[in-house]
């Protein structure tokens, strides 16, 4: 698959969990990790973007026995702009699917 | 290949294009990677093959940052494009609020010239009516005494009123010079504030204009004549 649609996929993929709840690196790197083969350190250059653009803020949590976990929240602009990527997809997903069956 | 140096290759990679802050704040994301597999049981080998080459993950880190980046001054610049009036008036607006104290301080130095002249009118009229009444008092007590003091009390009395008339006349001609004072210092400062305003020097005192516009005029008349 295309590698920028393959990131643009993954970018809409981590901002939806992250909607869901907090999470810290880890966290996210496993449950995009545990469907797809993608490789685990293009997740965090992903991270890294989508927090300087402001759809992320991010906290440190201090754990036992290893560095913190720095967590990610998602912002309001955050929502914004996944709101618009899940409108997207499913306009692009319909679209594709109508021309594989051939409407 | 362990943690430690998968680390260190990052590291190198990304010094050369991003800021030491930068690099220090993803290597700590990493390290944090690391150490979470750690804790669940994974082996350094199988966290770096999942990872993925350091140089490809690098290169792309590089790459988002930088994105990032460029995109963020990039941003206010296409907006204006599509809606300019808006921005035309949070500029005007803008600009409104920076011109406001200077307009203020116009006003007040008008205000303040205004308060000054029409204080020193007021000063210069009530001297001269005191200079005057004096005068008079001074002459109408020479009238009075005549009739009725000797000849000694009356010099005496016409010099005393001499003096009073001359003290009037003399805090007349000291209020004009005090007027002319304040009207030069005056002119002196809205030249300073025109010259730090404009960054032009204020052209000859006011005096002057009141003489220049007659000569040309009667120049250009002389010539219109002749033209004709």
């Amino acid at each position: 698959m295309n590698t920028q649609f393959r990131k643009g996929v993954i970018e809409m993929c981590i901002l939806a969990l992250i909607d869901k709840k907090d999470m810290y690196g880890y966290e996210i790197v496993q449950a995009i990790s545990r469907h797809t083969d993608i490789n685990e350190g293009t997740v965090y250059p992903i991270l890294r973007r989508l927090t300087m653009e402001n759809y992320f803020s991010t906290y440190l949590v201090e754990s036992r026995g290893g560095p913190a976990r720095k967590y990610y929240r998602i912002s309001p602009a955050g929502k914004l702009y996944l709101q618009q990527m899940v409108q997207e997809w499913s306009e692009t997903t319909q679209t594709v699917e109508s021309i594989l069956r051939g409407e | 290949m362990t943690k430690l140096e998968y680390l260190k290759l990052l590291e190198t990679d990304l010094q050369k294009r991003l800021s030491q802050y930068e690099t220090d704040e993803i290597i700590r994301d990493y390290a944090e990677y690391f150490a979470e597999g750690a804790s669940q049981g994974k082996t350094e080998e199988e966290m770096i093959n999942n990872l993925g080459d350091p140089a490809v993950v690098a290169a792309q880190l590089v790459e988002e940052t930088l994105s990032t980046r460029e995109e963020v001054p990039a941003a206010p610049v296409p907006t204006p494009k599509k809606g300019r009036s808006p921005w035309v008036t949070v500029l005007l607006v803008l600009l409104g609020i920076c011109l406001l104290p200077v307009a203020l301080m116009v006003a007040g130095g008008l205000l303040f010239a205004a308060a000054v002249v029409i204080g020193c009118g007021i000063f210069l009229v009530g001297m001269a009516v005191a200079g005057v009444l004096l005068g008079i008092l001074g002459l109408g007590a020479i009238f009075m005494y005549i009739a009725v003091l000797p000849p000694a009390a009356i010099a005496a009395c016409i010099t005393g009123c001499i003096a009073i008339v001359a003290a009037g006349v003399l805090v007349f001609c000291l209020s004009l010079q005090v007027v002319k004072l304040i009207w030069k210092l005056l002119c002196w400062c809205w030249a300073k504030l025109y010259t730090a305003i404009t960054k032009k020097p204020w052209p000859a005192p006011v005096s002057q204009p009141e003489v220049q516009p007659n000569l040309p005029q009667s120049f250009e008349a002389e010539e219109g004549e002749n033209n004709a």
